[in-house]
C-alpha cells in the first residue's frame, strides 16, 4: 500500500473540516426551528412510566444517578423527565449514586423542579449522596438502609429523622429502583435487589448501552427503559399527554430529537457516498489494469 | 451576575474544547487539565462529606474508637509504593476480591437463571403464531451464537460449522444495532452542546434591559 | 472530644501499626498461606450467607434478627458492608497520589506543559475547597461557577467531539465489502432511522393498528432489537457469565495467577 503523503493528509484535514461544518450547521438549523415531526412512544418507555405509577404510598423510589459531565446530553433529560414524573405523581424518592458526581447533578435538577412544583426537601425527596460501589456495601444497603447511608448528603441530618424516610428500612420498602447511568451498574440492582427481594428495576442508560439491556427486559428483570435521548423524548411525550402541567427542561429532549434526526440522515448519506466513491474508484482501477 | 459569569465561562470552555477540531493546540490541552482537576477535586469533596465523614470520622469521634483500625487496613493499600511491604497491599486487595467472588455466586444465580428460563419458551402452544416464531428464533439465535463462541473443541462437523457460521451472521445484526445506538449517543451529546451555544448563550448570557 | 476517647483512638492506631509490624515478620510461605486463608474465608462468608437456609443458627452464636429470612451470618452483612465501604474509600487516594505524582513531577522540574499541571492542581484544590465549604455563601458561588461554568461544559464538550469523528469515519471507513458487513449496515440503518422523527416519517403512511403496523420502521427496529439482537447478546452474556463464575472460583480458591496472586510474597 502506498504511504500517505503530507498533501493527502492536508486534503483529508480540509475535507474533515467541511464535514464538521456541514454537520454542525444542519443540526443548529434543526434546533433553532421548531418542527412538528411524527414521534412514536415505544413499549419500553411506557413500561417504565407505568411502573412509576404503581409505586405504593408507603414505598420509596430509589433514583440511582451514575453519570458525569460527559453524558449530560443524554442523562440529564432522562433524569429531569423521571424527577418531574416522581414529583407530579407524588412518589417519595431518594437520590443516590456510586459515582461521586451523579447525585450532585440530580440534586440541582430536583431543586429546580421542586421550587416550581412546590415540593420540600426532606419530605418529598432526599439525597443520600455518594457511596463507593463495593458489592458488600450493596448487600448491606439492601438489608439496612439507614444503617448504611447514615446521613443525608445536603443537611447532614440523621436519615431516620427525615419525614421522607418514614417506614423505610430495607430493600423491601423500595417500590422501584431507577438507574440513570453511563456505566455498567445495572447488573448489581438486578442481582442483589430484584433477584433477592423482587424490587422492580427501571433503566435509563445512554444509547450506547441500550442493545445490551434487551436480554434483561425480555426476562422481565427490568420493568422498562429510557433509551438515551430518545427515551427521554418519549417520556416527555408521555408526561405532556398525561399531566395538565407545563413541563420544563434545561435541555428539551423533543426539540433535540429533530437535530439528532438530521445528523442520522447525514451519516447514512455519507456512508452511502463513501461506498459509492470507493467502489467506482475500485472499478476504474480494475478496468485500467 | 453569577449566571452571566457561568454562561460566558461555559461558552469559552466549549469553544476552547472545539478548537481541537481545527487543529491540536495548547488552549485545548490547558482546559483538558482544568477539567481533570475539577473532576478530581469534586470527587475528593464528596468522598469526605458523603462517605468518610458520616461512616468513619463521626462514629469514631462519637465513641466507636475501634474505627481507627479501618484507617490501618486502608493504609495497607499504600504499601504498594514500598517494595518491602508491598505484599500487604496485595493482602487487602485479594481479601476484597475473595469477598466479591463469594458474592458473585449469588449474583450469577439471580442474573442468569431467569434469563435461561426466558430463553426456552414454548414453541407449540395456543399463543399467536408470530410469538411462537419469535420464541423459536430466540432459541436458534442463542444456540447458534453460543456455538460460535465454543473454542474448547475444533469445529469439525459440518453441522457445528454451519451453526457457528449462522451464529456469526446473527451476531452481525447485534453489532449493527450497537453501531446504530452508538451513533445516536454521540450525536445526542453534540446536540446538547449546540443547544447551549445557540439557545442558552443568547437567552441567559445577554442581560435583559 | 474527651481525652479518654482520644487515648483509645491513639492506642488503637498504635495497636494497628504494631499488628502490621508483626505481619511483616511472617516468612514468605506464611504470608502466602495467610492470604489464601483470608481470601477463602472472605468468600466463604458470603457464599454461606447465601446458601444456608433461613433460621440456621450456629451453637446459638449471634442469633438471627429475623428467623424467617436470616441465618446466623446475615446480621454481619451490613457491618461488613460498612467496613468495606470505608476501607474502599481510603483506596481512592491511590488514584489521587498517582495523578499528583505525574503532575507534581512535571511542575517542579518545569517540563514542557508545566502550566497545564499547575492548572490541574489549582482546579483540584479550588474544587475540593468549594465542595467541602458549601455552607459558606462565598464558597457556594465559587462552587457553582466552577461546576456549571467549567466542569460541566468541559466534560460535555470533550465527549461531544466524538460525534464529529464518527461522522467523518462514516464517510471514510465504513466499507460494505462482505455479506456480514452488509447485514450489519442494514441492521444499523433500521435502528438509526427508527429512533428519529425523520426515519419514522418514511413509514408514517402505514396504519398504527393491525398486521400492516408491523411493517412500520419502528416496529421492525423493535423486532430486531428485542428478538435477534436480544438473543445474540444474551448468548454473549451467558459466555461472560460462565467466565465470571470460573474467574470467581479461581480467585476464591487462590488458583489465579497474575499481578496479585502469583508473585513472590
Amino acid at each position: 500500500m502506498a504511504s500517505v503523503t503530507p498533501a493527502e493528509i492536508e486534503r483529508q484535514r480540509r475535507q474533515s473540516r467541511i464535514i464538521y461544518g456541514v454537520l454542525a450547521a444542519l443540526m443548529v438549523l434543526f434546533l433553532l426551528f421548531e418542527m412538528k415531526l411524527p414521534f412514536v412512544v415505544g413499549p419500553q418507555a411506557l413500561g417504565l412510566y407505568d411502573a412509576v405509577g404503581k409505586v405504593r404510598d408507603d414505598q420509596l423510589v430509589l433514583l440511582s444517578v451514575n453519570w458525569e459531565a460527559g453524558t449530560v446530553g443524554e442523562s440529564m433529560p432522562q433524569t429531569e423527565a423521571l424527577i418531574q414524573h416522581l414529583f407530579l405523581a407524588k412518589k417519595r424518592f431518594a437520590i443516590f449514586g456510586i459515582d461521586p458526581i451523579g447525585p450532585g447533578f440530580a440534586q440541582r435538577i430536583a431543586e429546580r423542579q421542586a421550587e416550581r412544583l412546590g415540593k420540600t426537601y426532606g419530605v418529598d425527596w432526599v439525597n443520600w449522596g455518594y457511596k463507593p460501589g463495593q458489592l458488600a456495601m450493596f448487600l448491606g444497603l439492601a438489608r439496612d438502609i439507614p444503617g448504611t447511608i447514615k446521613q443525608d448528603s445536603i443537611r447532614k441530618a440523621d436519615l431516620t429523622t427525615l419525614p421522607v424516610m418514614r417506614g423505610i428500612k430495607s430493600a423491601r420498602d423500595l417500590g422501584l429502583i431507577l438507574e440513570v447511568t453511563s456505566t455498567d451498574s445495572i447488573e448489581i440492582w438486578i442481582q442483589y435487589f430484584h433477584g433477592v427481594y423482587g424490587t422492580p428495576v427501571g433503566y435509563a442508560p445512554t444509547a450506547v448501552m441500550v442493545p445490551e439491556a434487551y436480554p434483561y427486559l425480555n426476562a422481565k428483570q427490568l420493568v422498562g427503559m429510557l433509551a438515551g435521548i430518545k427515551g427521554a423524548a418519549e417520556y416527555a411525550d408521555l408526561l405532556e399527554r398525561n399531566w395538565d402541567v407545563e413541563m420544563t427542561w434545561e435541555y428539551p429532549p423533543r426539540r433535540a430529537m429533530n437535530a439528532v434526526a438530521i445528523a442520522h440522515v447525514l451519516i447514512v448519506l455519507l456512508i452511502v457516498l463513501g461506498n459509492y466513491q470507493y467502489f467506482t474508484r475500485h472499478r476504474r482501477r480494475a478496468e485500467r489494469t | 451576575m453569577k449566571d452571566l459569569v457561568i454562561v460566558w465561562l461555559a461558552a469559552i470552555a466549549t469553544l476552547a474544547i472545539y478548537s481541537i477540531l481545527y487543529k491540536e493546540n495548547p488552549i485545548y490541552r490547558f482546559f483538558e487539565h482544568v477539567f481533570i482537576g475539577l473532576a478530581t477535586g469534586y470527587s475528593i469533596a464528596r468522598l469526605w462529606s458523603d462517605v468518610l465523614l458520616p461512616s468513619w470520622w463521626q462514629p469514631m469521634l462519637g465513641g466507636q474508637w475501634y474505627w481507627i483500625f479501618a484507617l490501618v487496613v486502608g493504609g495497607m493499600f499504600y504499601t504498594i509504593y514500598l517494595p518491602r511491604y508491598a505484599w500487604m497491599s496485595r493482602l487487602v486487595m485479594t481479601v476484597l476480591m475473595g469477598m466479591a467472588a463469594g458474592i458473585a455466586f449469588k449474583g450469577f444465580a439471580t442474573l442468569y437463571i431467569p434469563q435461561l428460563a426466558a430463553t426456552f419458551r414454548p414453541i407449540f402452544s395456543p399463543a399467536p403464531p408470530y410469538l411462537l416464531v419469535n420464541n423459536l428464533l430466540i432459541i436458534i439465535t442463542v444456540v447458534a451464537v453460543m456455538t460460535y463462541f465454543f473454542f474448547s473443541f475444533e469445529h469439525k462437523s459440518r453441522a457445528v460449522r454451519g451453526t457457528a457460521s449462522l451464529g456469526r451472521w446473527l451476531l452481525m445484526i447485534a453489532f449493527g444495532a450497537i453501531f446504530g445506538s452508538t451513533v445516536m449517543a454521540r450525536v445526542a451529546l453534540l446536540t446538547y452542546r449546540l443547544w447551549f451555544l445557540v439557545h442558552d448563550v443568547p437567552s441567559r448570557g445577554i442581560p435583559h434591559l | 472530644m474527651n481525652l479518654v476517647l482520644l487515648l483509645k483512638i491513639l492506642s488503637g492506631l498504635a495497636l494497628g501499626i504494631g499488628g502490621l509490624a508483626l505481619l511483616q515478620r511472617l516468612r514468605s510461605g506464611e504470608r502466602r498461606r495467610l492470604m489464601v486463608a483470608l481470601t477463602f474465608i472472605a468468600g466463604l462468608f458470603f457464599l454461606l450467607e447465601f446458601v444456608l437456609p433461613p433460621g440456621t443458627t450456629f451453637f446459638g452464636l449471634v442469633p438471627p434478627a429475623d428467623l424467617t429470612r436470616d441465618n446466623f451470618l446475615s446480621s454481619w452483612v451490613e457491618v461488613i458492608g460498612n467496613v468495606v465501604m470505608v476501607v474502599g474509600g481510603f483506596a481512592f487516594g491511590l488514584g489521587l497520589l498517582n495523578l499528583a505524582t505525574i503532575h507534581g513531577r512535571t511542575l517542579f522540574r518545569a517540563r514542557a506543559g508545566w502550566q497545564n499541571s499547575l492548572a490541574f492542581f489549582v482546579a483540584m484544590i479550588a474544587m475540593t475547597l468549594a465542595g467541602l465549604l458549601k455552607d459558606h455563601r462565598a464558597w457556594v458561588t465559587v462552587h457553582d461557577v466552577l461546576f456549571q461554568g467549567l466542569y460541566q461544559p468541559l466534560g460535555a464538550s470533550v465527549f461531544s467531539i466524538l460525534a464529529f469523528f464518527i461522522t467523518t469515519a462514516a464517510y471514510r471507513a465504513f466499507r460494505v465489502r462482505s455479506g456480514e458487513a452488509t447485514l450489519m449496515m442494514i441492521a444499523a440503518f433500521i435502528v438509526m432511522m427508527a429512533q428519529v422523527p425523520i426515519g419514522m416519517m418514511m413509514t408514517n403512511w402505514l396504519p398504527t393498528e393491525g398486521w400492516a403496523a408491523s411493517l412500520r420502521i419502528e416496529s421492525i427496529s423493535n423486532w430486531v432489537l428485542t428478538v435477534l439482537n436480544m438473543a445474540a447478546l444474551r448468548a454473549v452474556g451467558f459466555g461472560i457469565g460462565v467466565g465470571w463464575l470460573a474467574m470467581s472460583l479461581r480467585v476464591w480458591l487462590s488458583l489465579e495467577k497474575g499481578s496479585y496472586f502469583g508473585k513472590e510474597m
